[in-house]
């Protein structure tokens, strides 16, 4: 069963003055984990932040569900996004930093309590750095501060630009694990790594971007 | 919306020494004057209006860059596109917790730099009142220029050739309703003014500005 979530098509994106895609397309279905490859300055990233409306490309058509949207923006609010820049404030705490980010995501569905946000956090490893600033916390910590929201999002969407860049080996472990859970309640994540992850019950679809408008599964 | 502000106003306050920096040059360029001019009563009480509104000017637009370089740098202003609050009201909220934090104190320190600067008691009320009205209104037209060039590496002499036309008919109905005051004549019509341009920033100026913050976080 096809059950698509994003299509993109026609996609072309102009980066300087090196066409990075022409006339690609992507289609992504709900439930499916799919990993973006190639090598870098492949336009992974560029494609990404194009999917969630961070860059705006020289032409696409997206399709959110089967509507066609005239633009990234549409959907914004069912997508998590977590890239180069960790967005996390070093002047507040781990848990304030996900408060902040549980305000923006539910304006009618608060349901984040401080608990759960705790829980998110210890999940991670964090319990005991709760009330710490992040500015004493390590590069890793840090990391992992940020990628606490993947427990407490709403998106039906997750675009993870190297998640895993400086987190331990457990660390991925948990991320991997947190990332199957989504997929398999029907979420959609489209992610990028140079590590090697291992998923215990899903195979990550590869969409290989050296290789251009070839999308192949595996 | 609550834990937004709280948020806000939590930043901003542990960036303290970020804080003070327009306050103290709030400060110091107008006890530059009597140095630099003169101390006398006749001449500080003419210019001082003048001396104030200036100062209070180019002390609003020296922070302009804590209202979105920290949260550019560290991805937090790209999350900010995400989820269902509307982006109008995130600016909002952000321009008005900077106002609070940077404005505010430069509006209640302006009667004791008003006493320095000789400037007449009478006075004294209209003068605190246009600050209190104009400087919402710097910071709304500020955040415009600042969202537009946080993208930009070195974008400090670019924001005040940007922001600082904006501000002219602020400083100017800002000075004369305190001049106004100062000789005794009714400061209510540009009072009045100050105040319609407070509504109008509020309205429009986050329209604007979440604009230019989507632009610059395409910029990357």
């Amino acid at each position: 069963m096809s059950n698509t979530l994003l299509e993109l098509d026609d996609f072309s994106l102009e980066r300087g003055d090196r066409l990075l895609f022409d006339q690609f397309s992507l289609h992504l279905n709900a439930g499916e984990i799919v990993r973006l490859g190639g090598a870098n300055g492949a336009g992974k990233t560029s494609l990404m932040r194009s999917l969630v409306g961070l860059l705006l490309p020289q032409q696409a058509t997206f399709s959110w569900l089967g509507h066609t949207v005239h633009g990234a923006h549409a959907y914004s609010d069912e997508v998590l996004y977590l890239g180069h820049k960790p967005a996390v404030r070093f002047q507040l705490t781990p848990l304030e930093n996900l408060r902040w980010y549980a305000s923006l995501q539910s304006s009618q569905t608060n349901s984040n309590t401080d608990e759960d946000l705790m829980a998110a956090l210890g999940a991670l490893g964090l319990s005991g750095y709760e009330d710490e600033p992040c500015s004493q916390l390590s590069a890793g910590q840090k990391r992992r501060v940020g990628l606490a929201r993947m427990a407490i999002s709403r998106a039906r969407l997750w675009v993870l630009d190297e998640p895993f860049t400086a987190v331990d080996a457990q660390g991925v472990r948990i991320l991997c694990n947190w990332i199957e859970k989504f997929a398999s309640e029907g979420g959609t994540v489209l992610f990028t790594t140079h590590q090697k992850v291992e998923f215990a019950g899903h195979q990550p679809r590869v969409v290989d971007l050296d290789r251009l408008g070839s999308v192949e599964s595996s | 919306m609550k834990e937004l502000v709280i948020t806000e106003l939590k930043l901003l306050y542990r960036r303290k020494q970020e804080l003070v920096n327009p306050l103290l040059f709030f400060v110091l360029v107008c006890s530059l004057f009597p140095l630099a001019v003169s101390p006398q009563q006749e001449v500080l009480g003419l210019i001082a209006p003048g001396i104030l509104w200036v100062a209070a000017s180019l002390a609003s637009m020296l922070s302009l860059d804590l209202l979105f370089r920290h949260d550019y740098d560290d991805g937090s202003l790209e999350q900010l596109t995400f989820g269902d609050q509307p982006l109008y009201l995130l600016m909002l909220v952000k321009i008005v917790c900077y106002w609070l934090m940077t404005g505010l104190p430069l509006v209640l320190i302006s009667p004791l730099l008003g006493l320095m600067l000789f400037l007449p008691y009478e006075a004294m009320p209209a003068m605190t009142v246009s600050l209190l009205l104009g400087t919402p209104v710097l910071a709304m037209l500020g955040s415009v220029g600042a969202a537009l060039t946080v993208s930009l590496r070195k974008g400090g002499v670019i924001v005040a050739l940007l922001v600082l036309p904006l501000f002219m008919p602020v400083i100017i109905f800002g000075s004369s309703a305190v001049v106004a005051a100062a000789q005794g004549l009714p400061a209510a019509g540009q009072l009045l003014w100050l105040a319609a341009f407070a509504v109008a920033g509020i309205c429009l100026a986050p329209l604007a500005t979440a604009s230019a913050v989507r632009i610059a976080v395409s910029c990357d």
